[in-house]
């Protein structure tokens, strides 16, 4: 099942990407889909756990079941204006 | 339209023609200065690794500004919507850079008519704080000393209800 995570910020400074694709042979969550990216990422895990998270658009919690091809937006904290 | 790679020009939001319904007109400049803001916190990421820090008082350079663009739009337009809601409004209007933004320049405008002032301030003053707050925008500061952090106004209190992750 692929998965679309897009990540920004200072998330995307640590991944050294926008986009990173991934693919789950089962149902997952989005809680799922950060705890996979902590073990991927060293030194991310602070700023996922106070991040947010969107799928599709949409502000999403962390049981959110995801389908495929879903885009799961992990948003570190705002900083606008 | 909210989100521009483009210069905002202040004159874009002084020009009221064919409004004369409104008695009052507030705008809104958020401008680029030289210091980071003393007591802010932000995500820092320099040369001692990423951690949490409180920026000092440093000399900025300039401003580099992203967006989740796709889902930034539909919330503003929700927030404009939102506004006209709660208070009597005639005009709301709004731009926001994305991209590098000098020293000086408008990062963010917000113009509100009404008929009366009260409402068009109250107005204006929610559009910013939400912005500020809600929208999915950050803000990277270049500073002279060739370090650079991402700002972090909001460590996502106001919309902690909205889903903030835990790990267990």
């Amino acid at each position: 099942m692929p998965i679309k995570v897009k990540v920004f910020a200072i998330l995307k400074d640590i991944v050294g990407r926008e986009e990173i694709h991934l693919d789950f042979e089962e149902e997952v969550s989005c809680r799922e889909v950060l705890r996979h990216l902590e073990t991927q990422f060293e030194g991310i895990a602070p700023i996922l756990w106070h991040s947010l998270v969107a799928v599709n658009g949409q502000y999403a919690d962390g049981d959110t079941v995801l389908t495929a091809n879903d885009e799961v937006a992990i948003l570190p904290p705002v900083c606008g204006g | 339209m909210f989100l521009t790679r483009n210069p905002i020009l202040a004159k874009n939001f002084l020009e009221t023609a064919q409004d004369y319904k409104s008695g009052a007109g507030v705008v809104f400049l958020g401008k680029v200065r030289n210091h980071s803001g003393a007591g802010s916190t932000g995500f820092r990421h320099a040369r001692e690794n990423l951690r949490f820090s409180s920026s000092q008082a440093r000399r900025v350079l300039y401003l580099e500004y992203e967006a989740y663009e796709s889902m930034a739009e539909p919330m503003m337009e929700g927030l404009v919507r939102e506004a006209h809601a709660r208070w009597p409004l005639e005009e709301i209007k709004i731009a926001h850079r994305i991209g590098r933004v000098n020293l000086g320049e408008i990062a963010v405008a917000i113009q509100v008519n009404s008929a009366h002032r009260d409402e068009a301030y109250q107005a204006s003053r929610f559009l910013i704080e939400e912005i500020k707050h809600q929208v999915p925008i950050w803000k990277k500061e270049y500073f002279e000393d060739g370090t650079s952090a991402w700002g972090s106004c909001a460590p996502w209190m106001s919309v902690a209800r909205k889903g903030a992750l835990s790990p267990c």
